[in-house]
């Protein structure tokens, strides 16, 4: 039983982790499209912002790796 | 690194100030400015702004106009071939613009032509076929009445054969007939005849009902069906020679026009820089003055070129660039021919700042490093190998490819290396095949391959504070200096404290590398005020942030080790093996796209924020139009 609660941990884990980030980038992907459209030499800050939030899916991650290594 | 540049200020008498900016423009070394006693709008001393005279205006409009009916013309033409080239008029001579619209209307009726020529030949085809299937039908009527004929296209289905025949009949007493023949793959040629007299209720029926009639063009319409038949084949046989003959004209006239477009369009657009620079440029009574900024490795050269070509009239003055001019000097990047490609990556942001640092070398090296690690693996690095060595081989892209092609190489150059260190070639294809790995297993060792990634954040982002530690130092920004040296010890002590509690240290440097630690906060903290706090955790989160190099990589090889699984798991054998090489291509190419990604974002957002000044002005000189 105890290993269907640290994958399930795991899972939601990165899973929350994903949705966050997923949201988050829907958000600026949006507004970065307004944006280029406008500004078109604005494509290398609207990638590098784009892919600001991943560390939040890589960081859910590291912890659901943690957690199924039984690490702490 | 960046080239060190000068300020040249040319000197000479007013009268020769055309002749030196032709000079200029052909040297195409000096990046234009306005000389800074203009630049406030207000005269100083005996100094002005070049104004154009009223030929010059006119010069102007002349050219632009020149420019744009050159470029527009040549737009049109398709790619010119060999032949007799025409000879313009010069692109000012008002002739100029009146023999370009002569072409241009050439091509346009050439281009009319064609149009027609391929319209009809869609209707010829149309027609010829329809009426072929017609040809042996004849209108007849099974009571009494003149035949009116009506010809018709439907498509195969004898449903709506079968309701077309009624509706006709219940309109016609049953005095009509309707024959039908195939037309193609799709269609049906039907001859209805009708009595004369109900001719108009039929037509307005096979309107209501959207049945096509077959209504031949004005140019055959009232012909006998035979004679048409006979126009429309004749037709179909002269038709693609006249198209072929028009086509060649028009090559003719790219051939004869094309290259003269292109001429034109370089020397009107060189003409209006050089009118456009004169607005640069300051005068005196006398004297005329050009200022710019050229790399200081270029000064003697335009030195020499100016003394040869004006006999000592006109001179250069060179000044070193002031600490207030920093944002005006225009950046060269100069790198080693092995290092230049990487400043490609340089593209999505702003050049770096004069007197700043150039971060191409670093990128030259960890980018490829960065990649290797996600991608890390034999079969992948030499698959991307030889696609580079392709790519290279047919000079893909001109010179961006080349440089693309050469990054390309060195990303799997470092894949191929990782997949040796990690014991990968195609996930654990290359185990099962007796590749072991030299320094860790990424699939079973997912803890040491997450403190090989952070560890390597940590020296990147230690290298960053570092640099820009020395940097603030060195320009005498102490208190910059202080705050990012801080960071820089408290990264350290960080990295002691991990390490002992990993026990890769003894755990008796725990205590030091808290106290390391603390002092770098403090150290900090005096340079930066409370707020250097926050960068400090900041630094802390970016070395996290290297964990993704981590992600990525347990990611593609377990992609590859399902991929490898398929044959196995999957009867009968051929579609295991085809869903394998699929999971491979797919792996291969997320391999492409994730790492380079990842790579680039630790570049710009973990490592360049510690040391990089963006905001740069590019290098443009004034040169020829090309």
């Amino acid at each position: 039983m105890e290993k269907v609660y640290l994958a399930l941990a795991a899972a939601l884990s990165v899973g929350i982790a994903a949705v966050a980030t997923a949201w988050v980038q829907s958000r600026i992907g949006a507004a970065g499209a307004g944006a280029l459209a406008e500004k078109p030499e604005l494509r290398g800050t609207i990638i590098v912002m784009l892919a600001i939030p991943e560390t939040l899916v890589i960081l859910g991650f590291v912890v659901a790796i943690l957690i199924l290594t039984g690490v702490g | 690194m960046i080239a060190p540049m000068a300020k040249v200020q040319v000197l000479g008498p007013r009268r020769r100030l055309g002749a030196v900016l032709s000079f200029l423009q052909e040297r195409g070394v000096l990046d234009l400015r306005t000389p800074a006693p203009l630049l406030s709008g207000v005269p100083s001393g005996a100094l002005r702004p070049v104004p154009l005279r009223e030929g010059e205006h006119a010069s102007e409009r002349a050219l632009v106009a020149a420019a744009d009916a050159s470029a527009r013309l040549q737009a049109a033409l398709p790619p010119p071939g060999r032949g007799d080239e025409e000879a313009l008029p010069d692109v000012e001579d008002p002739s100029f613009p009146v023999r370009v619209e002569a072409l241009d209307a050439e091509r346009r009726a050439l281009e009319a032509r064609l149009a027609a020529l391929k319209e009809e030949r869609l209707v010829v085809e149309r027609y010829g076929k329809l009426l072929v299937a017609l040809a042996p039908l004849r209108p007849t009527l099974p009571g009494a009445g003149e035949p009116h004929p009506v010809g018709l296209v439907m498509r195969r289905d004898p449903r709506a054969l079968e309701l077309l025949d009624g509706e006709l009949r219940r309109l016609t007493g049953g005095n009509c007939s309707v024959q039908s023949r195939p037309a193609g793959e799709n269609q049906l040629a039907v001859l209805v005849s009708v009595p004369r007299d109900r001719s108009r209720e039929v037509a307005a029926l096979l309107f209501e009902r959207g049945v096509e009639e077959i209504r031949l063009p004005a140019r055959y319409a009232g012909q006998p069906l035979v004679r048409a038949l006979q126009l429309l084949l004749a037709r179909e046989r002269e038709i693609p020679a006249q198209a072929a003959a028009a086509e060649a004209e028009l090559a003719a006239l790219s051939a004869r026009a094309g290259p003269a477009l292109r001429r034109a369009l370089h020397e009107a657009r060189s003409r209006l820089a050089r009118l456009r620079a004169l607005a640069r440029c300051g005068e005196t009574r006398h004297a005329f003055v050009v200022t710019g900024w050229i790399p200081r490795a270029g000064v003697p050269a335009l030195e020499a070129s100016l003394g040869g070509t004006f006999g000592g009239r006109v001179t250069a003055l060179v000044h070193d660039p002031e600490a207030s001019e920093g944002e005006d000097v225009p950046v060269v990047l100069q790198n080693p021919p092995l290092l230049r490609p990487f400043e490609r990556l340089l593209a999505l942001v702003p050049p770096p700042r004069y007197g700043s640092v150039d971060p191409t070398p670093f990128l030259a090296l960890f980018f490829p490093l960065f990649f290797g690690l996600v991608v890390g693996d034999a079969g992948l690095g030499a698959l991307g190998i030889a696609a580079a060595l392709a790519w290279r081989r047919r000079g893909w892209g001109g010179a961006a490819g080349q440089d693309l092609a050469a990054i390309a190489m060195a990303c799997a150059a470092s894949a191929l290396l990782f997949g040796l260190l990690f014991g990968e070639a195609f996930g654990d294809l290359g185990a099962r095949l007796g590749l072991h790995p030299l320094l860790l297993d990424r699939r079973r060792a997912l803890l040491a391959f997450l403190g090989l990634t952070v560890g390597v954040g940590m020296v990147h982002v230690g290298l960053g504070t570092a640099i820009g530690a020395i940097h603030s130092l060195r320009h005498r920004h102490w208190r910059k200096g202080l705050e990012r040296g801080g960071r820089l010890v408290l990264l350290a002590g960080s990295a002691v404290v991990a390490l002992a509690v990993a026990a890769v240290l003894p755990r008796g440097a725990l205590l030091p590398g808290l106290w390391v630690a603390g002092a770098g906060t403090a150290l900090a903290v005096a340079g930066g005020g409370p707020m250097a706090l926050l960068e400090v955790v900041l630094s802390l989160g970016n070395v996290l942030s290297y964990a993704r190099l981590m992600a990525l990589g347990v990611a593609s090889v377990m992609l590859a080790e399902v991929a490898n699984h398929m044959p196995v798991a999957v009867r009968p054998l051929a579609a295991g093996l085809a869903l394998a090489i699929l999971l491979h291509a797919l792996n291969f190419t997320l391999g492409l796209m994730s790492p380079l990604i990842a790579s680039l974002r630790l570049h710009y957002v973990e490592f360049f924020e510690k040391f990089y000044e963006g905001g740069g002005r590019p290098y443009r000189p004034f040169a020829l139009w090309t």
